[in-house]
């Protein structure tokens, strides 16, 4: 996050008062791809983890807060593709590791988002021809979308149209790998 | 995933403005606007083809800069389909993709042939065709390889090439196949006869792999790995083999190189377009030309840039002098 400690601070504390679910993500994104997790280990990637842990109790001592901890845990890149890294976290950092259901983007900059102008919505990439069910998660990652405001409004109103969105919260305990809510 | 109510009427309320300006601008104007500048810079793709004298803009016409004339390129009849245009590297013959499974060849002159199935090799491995991916690039002017992966499975991968004189498919072992660093590969460029650019995306970040690959030849583990790099953004890359003593790699895109391990184009529009050369033997990058229009593409003679500014495509040489622009046709103004 390319923000000052504070802010920092402050948008995580709003996450959490407005109830939305905090996701661990480890501390410097590294490894991402598949060649730097088989060149890494699981308690390499283990530490990573628990240092952004403790990262954020820090910031948040420094702020008289209480940090109340993670409910939910994301490899960086392709993690979610290597097993014992997955493992690692459902059993080892105890947190679920997220998943998604469905995945939007902008036409043409991804391959496996093959169903280009989705629904209808010139410009609009989808991992599937369908509308996603209410509960799925989707995933619209914000480094796609730069300069194309007009076309992720126009998905944003379709969406809207059709499903109902929820906070990601409460994560049900008891998974290792969720694609919220089962 | 709540999104404040009042935010999202404001951010509604000026999205509708926007588009309201834009339709009425669309309405009175047979050419690009002002107002579609910045989509149009990064949706309207210039590909110089090695003559120098013309471009392909947008998939959709051949441009001869000397004579200032657009030509549409002969596509697919069916028009609901988003054909994506694959260049050979001869430069002479054109492959068609629907995104999915169909490959129509076809050449720049303007024939079209007839429509190619692609194999489905993933079905052995009972995955769910739905989110099976092919990637398509040519491996030489006379064999089209395809690399099949599923999205939601880390599966081996499957490919297979198809040779164009006899029409008929080969499927390699599934550890001859491409190792992108991350599972979704979405583009192959060839620099030349064995090197190619691998790009591969993951959770945002974006992997250039440059490798020896010549499946051809070998049966198995026929890529080996020259180098690689990892954007934070899935910004068009263009590249291009640089002639020399050493092997090196003209990087174009809108990025700045950072500190880091990961090359900094999250605010690509802010830093313009810049053309890098990255050294493969020692790792280095090293700026040729920064703060170029965005999307400028260099010619093959590196004498001129193109480029897609509002009204059209413009022409200019590297460090200023006269700038020609030519509008664009219609149908890419409609894009």
């Amino acid at each position: 996050m390319e923000r000052s400690p504070k802010q920092q601070y402050l948008l995580v504390k709003r996450m959490i008062d407005e109830g939305h679910a905090l996701g661990n993500h480890g501390y410097d994104h590294d490894p991402a791809t598949r060649r730097g997790y088989k060149s890494s280990t699981t308690s390499e990637v283990k530490k990573d983890f628990l240092d952004n842990h403790d990262k954020f109790v820090t910031l948040f001592s420094k702020h008289k807060g209480k940090f109340t901890g993670f409910t939910c845990a994301r490899l960086p890149g392709d993690g979610r593709f290597m097993h014992e890294y997955v493992a690692m976290i459902a059993n080892e950092i105890k947190l679920p590791h997220v998943g998604w259901n469905v995945e939007f983007s902008t036409n043409g900059l991804m391959g496996h988002l093959k169903h280009k102008d989705w629904q209808g919505i010139k410009g609009v990439a989808g991992s599937r021809d369908t509308f996603p069910a209410s509960t799925n998660i989707i995933l619209m990652h914000d480094r796609h979308w730069r300069g194309k405001d007009i076309v992720l409004t126009g998905l944003i109103k379709q969406l809207k149209k059709n499903v109902i969105f929820q906070t990601l919260t409460p994560v049900p305990s008891g998974h290792s790998v969720i694609k919220y809510p089962k | 995933m709540r999104v404040p109510e009042k935010q999202v009427n404001a951010t509604m309320l000026v999205m509708f403005l926007v588009l309201l300006a834009a339709c009425r601008a669309m309405t009175q104007e047979r050419f690009l606007t002002p107002a579609d500048n910045q989509y149009k810079a990064t949706t309207v793709p210039l590909v110089w083809l090695h003559t120098g004298k013309h471009l392909l803009v947008g998939d959709q016409w051949l441009f001869s800069v000397d004579e200032k004339k657009f030509s549409p390129l002969t596509r697919p009849e069916e028009e609901k389909v988003l054909w994506a245009l694959l260049l050979s590297p001869d430069n002479k013959q054109i492959l068609w993709f629907d995104g999915k499974k169909r490959l129509i060849p076809g050449g720049i002159e303007g024939n079209i042939n007839d429509s190619i199935v692609i194999p489905s090799w993933l079905s052995d491995k009972h995955i769910n065709i739905t989110t099976s991916v092919n990637v398509v690039f040519w491996l030489n002017e006379h064999v089209i390889f395809v690399q099949q992966f599923d999205a939601e499975q880390p599966a081996p991968y499957a490919c297979g090439y198809f040779r164009i004189d006899n029409e008929q498919w080969t499927r390699i072992p599934d550890n001859a196949c491409l190792e992108p660093s991350f599972l979704h590969l979405f583009k192959v460029s060839a620099l030349t006869d064995d090197l190619f650019m691998l790009y591969s995306a993951g959770e945002g970040l974006h992997a250039l792999d440059l490798v020896k690959f010549t499946p051809l030849t070998q049966t198995a583990a026929t890529q080996t790995l020259l180098g690689e790099i990892t954007l934070d953004a899935l910004v068009p890359v263009q590249t291009q083999i640089q002639t020399g003593n050493t092997l090196a790699v003209s990087l174009n895109f809108p990025c700045k190189l950072a500190s880091g391990k990961t090359i900094r184009c999250i605010e690509a529009g802010k830093q313009g377009q810049a053309i890098y050369e990255w050294s493969v033997n020692t790792g280095a990058l090293k700026p040729r030309w920064t703060d170029l229009p965005e999307g400028s593409v260099l010619s093959p003679d590196e004498q001129r840039f193109a480029w897609v500014q509002a009204d059209g495509v413009c022409i200019g040489k590297p460090g200023g002098g006269a700038v020609v622009c030519t509008q664009l046709p219609v149908s890419l103004s409609l894009q």
